[in-house]
């Protein structure tokens, strides 16, 4: 596995308690695969992959291993963490304007993270930006170059950010929210630009996002996340069509649906809970239908460990195998409706 | 107007050829340039029906609707509201239709005041209006709270202690209070968590059918549009190119822009997003102040040939069943 991500812990000291943004994320990912990581906001996505890339301040106090092509990440020193960042791995942030620096031309900025991790002359430097320009599809290429931020377009900057983070050829990539801020048509252009650069250069990719469509659409694997844990885990067929956590199903179910007509939305109850006061016992509970079915209170006692239900499939949950497929037979009643 | 812009139940509201202007100023020696953010829109909404403009940013479907809630006003064109042109109102006649149409917005953070207690947010309305509704105004704000899934006990509680979910619910509060018969929705789903979102689509709905409202509900999200929709409005540039039957848009989309929508949105099911044939755009959003000549859609349609380019298309009926501002509207198969 190129990417190994054990038991990883992203705990904040903060007024109102330890606020757990994450709490023992488990995952891996091969290169030339995508792993997607889904979830609403406050579930630790994000924090979850600026710990991938070491950048969490010292205020946050970071756990378990993550290895990247073999080099820990957890505990390694500054100047390691930025010699691999780049050239081990690059991530693209949601909203490419605050990313960028608004005063210095494009061409500067790619070249400037190029030469940050190779020696090489500013001629070959510009033309490596040029190169890149043109590899993530910019029509002008020598005038995005002389553009600044502000003179493009929503798509050209996250095409451009696409560009920076491919600029040391790094094999993974983090892309977290990659096209939320960009029109339909748009988001189509990048994420068809991902896949194919991906095909191109056999990187991993490591997809964070809310949008189950977008999961959909590009992932070969899913972690679900809820509350800073991992609830359910698989490939994306496993996810999609076998689903097996509750709250996979109420996300699932609470989608309105451009290929569906569904007559009414089955909405979760309630709202993601506070980090800094999770409930005891499985974060997910005041929201779940099912936690009554589980004997002696567990749910609310026990925080669940996860546990196989398939090949590659686990999940977070105290359901009794028995009950699952009861609810389950339950939920692809309600999901299966007509085009 | 074509008959498919009318609704079929006896319209509330009937927009016709509506257009806003927004002046950049002079350029030194040039004539005054301008946006045409909406440029000769028209469209008819019936009692208890939802309309929805859907289209990406920079189409004109938020000013429409800023419009018709009368926070904008048209350069030309009219709106027809229960039989009255409201185009132009002001002063106390627009106080009074202020009871009659209601908007909610996009932002539950920006929209609500955060010094003022959700009672003060909701009772808003009634003082500005004067209104002493029977039992006294406390009491309504407290029935409109339970109405639309807050607890009433939370009354003098500050928006700052709420969720963002719970936050559009205030919004919604507000809106019903002096019983409106239109609420114009700008994306009041789109800032808000998945397992959040449907909560509020559920009220909207739950809302419409107890109250009879009509809304006119503004959306870039195609799968919520659908969901929501008696009828659906598609724009791009300032202009309606495609308009039916939500039923009938979906299943039979005549425009190649609405069919780029339609294949470009994502679908949570991944056998058909890879079934999928996509109707590709190219390029990006031309600038509206310099918009394409002909059918403003020729420069992204991978459609287009030299007629187009020179002369712009009117709405007519296709023989999908909706109707289409194209020359070559055709139904083309969107949903694997």
């Amino acid at each position: 596995m190129f990417v190994s991500v054990r038991d990883l812990k992203v705990h904040f000291p903060a007024e109102e308690g330890l606020i757990r943004a994450v709490d023992g994320l488990t995952f891996s990912v091969e290169s030339g695969k995508t792993l997607a990581i889904v979830g609403e906001s406050g579930s630790g996505k994000t924090a979850a992959s600026l710990a991938m890339l070491g950048l969490h301040g010292p205020r946050a106090q970071v756990s378990g291993e993550i290895s990247i092509g073999g080099e820990q990440i957890v505990g390694a020193s500054q100047t390691t963490l930025r010699q691999l960042r780049g050239e081990r791995m690059a991530m693209i942030f949601q909203d490419p304007l605050t990313a960028m620096h608004p005063y210095h031309r494009i061409g500067e900025q790619i070249i400037e993270a190029y030469r940050a991790h190779h020696r090489v002359s500013s001629k070959a430097a510009s033309q490596r930006a040029l190169d890149l320009l043109d590899r993530v599809g910019m029509a002008d290429p020598r005038r995005t170059f002389e553009s600044y931020p502000h003179q493009l377009s929503g798509g050209m900057r996250q095409r451009v950010m696409i560009a920076m983070a491919l600029s040391c050829d790094p094999q993974l990539l983090i892309a977290d929210e990659p096209t939320t801020a960009l029109d339909v048509t748009v988001q189509a252009q990048i994420l068809d630009l991902l896949k194919d650069l991906q095909r191109e250069f056999g990187s991993a990719i490591i997809l964070i996002t809310h949008d189950l469509g977008v999961v959909a659409e590009m992932a070969d694997d899913v972690a679900v996340m809820y509350a800073g844990r991992a609830v359910e885990t698989g490939s994306v067929r496993d996810v999609f069509y076998r689903p097996s956590h509750p709250y996979t199903w109420g996300l699932l179910e609470s989608v309105p649906r451009l290929d569906l007509h569904r007559e009414r939305l089955t909405a979760i109850p309630g709202s993601p809970p506070a980090l800094a006061a999770l409930p005891r016992g499985c974060a997910f509970r005041p929201r779940c239908a099912f936690a009554a079915q589980v004997a002696d209170g567990r749910c609310a006692s026990d925080i669940p460990n996860a546990h196989d239900v398939g090949e590659n499939h686990a999940i977070r949950c105290h359901l009794s195998e028995a009950a699952r497929s009861e609810a389950r037979a339950l939920h692809a009643a309600s999901t299966e409706t007509k085009p | 107007m074509t008959t498919l812009s009318a609704s079929a139940a006896p319209a509330l509201l009937t927009v016709d050829n509506l257009s806003k202007h927004f002046p950049l100023g002079k350029s030194l020696f040039g004539p005054e340039r301008s946006v045409r953010a909406v440029d000769g829109v028209g469209f008819s909404i019936g009692r208890g029906e939802t309309l929805s403009l859907v289209g990406e940013s920079g189409c004109g479907k938020s000013t429409t609707g800023r419009i018709v809630a009368r926070l904008l006003t048209a350069s030309s064109g009219s709106i027809v509201f229960e039989g009255d042109d409201i185009t132009s109102l002001d002063g106390a006649a627009l106080r009074a239709l202020r009871r009659d149409i209601q908007m909610v917005f996009q932002d539950p953070y920006s929209s609500l005041n955060p010094r003022q207690t959700v009672g003060d947010i909701i009772e808003a309305p009634f003082s500005i209006q004067g209104i002493e509704p029977p039992g006294g105004r406390r009491k309504a704000v407290l029935d409109l709270m339970a109405r639309v899934g807050l607890n009433p006990e939370h009354v003098y509680r500050y928006p700052r202690e709420f969720s963002g979910g719970q936050r559009q619910r205030i919004g919604i509060a507000r809106a019903l209070a002096l019983n409106p018969k239109l609420i114009i929705c700008d994306e009041p789903v789109s800032a808000l968590d998945v397992s959040v979102q449907a909560q509020v689509i559920n009220l909207l709905q739950d809302l419409q059918r107890d109250l009879g409202l009509s809304y006119l509900f503004i959306a870039h999200d195609l799968s919520v549009v659908r969901h929501i929709s008696q009828r659906v409005a598609v724009m791009y540039l300032g202009r309606i190119v495609e308009i039916g039957d939500a039923e009938t848009l979906y299943a039979s989309p005549s425009h190649p822009y609405t069919q780029a929508l339609m294949t470009s949105a994502p679908v949570p099911d991944p056998d058909r997003a890879a079934a999928r044939q996509r109707v590709a755009l190219k390029g990006e959003l031309p600038s509206p102040m310099n918009p394409p000549s002909g059918c403003t859609f020729h420069t992204r349609c991978p459609f287009a040939a030299d007629r187009c380019r020179s002369e712009a298309p009117v709405l007519r009926v296709t023989e999908g069943g909706t109707a289409a501002a194209c020359h070559f509207a055709e139904v083309r198969p969107v949903i694997a």
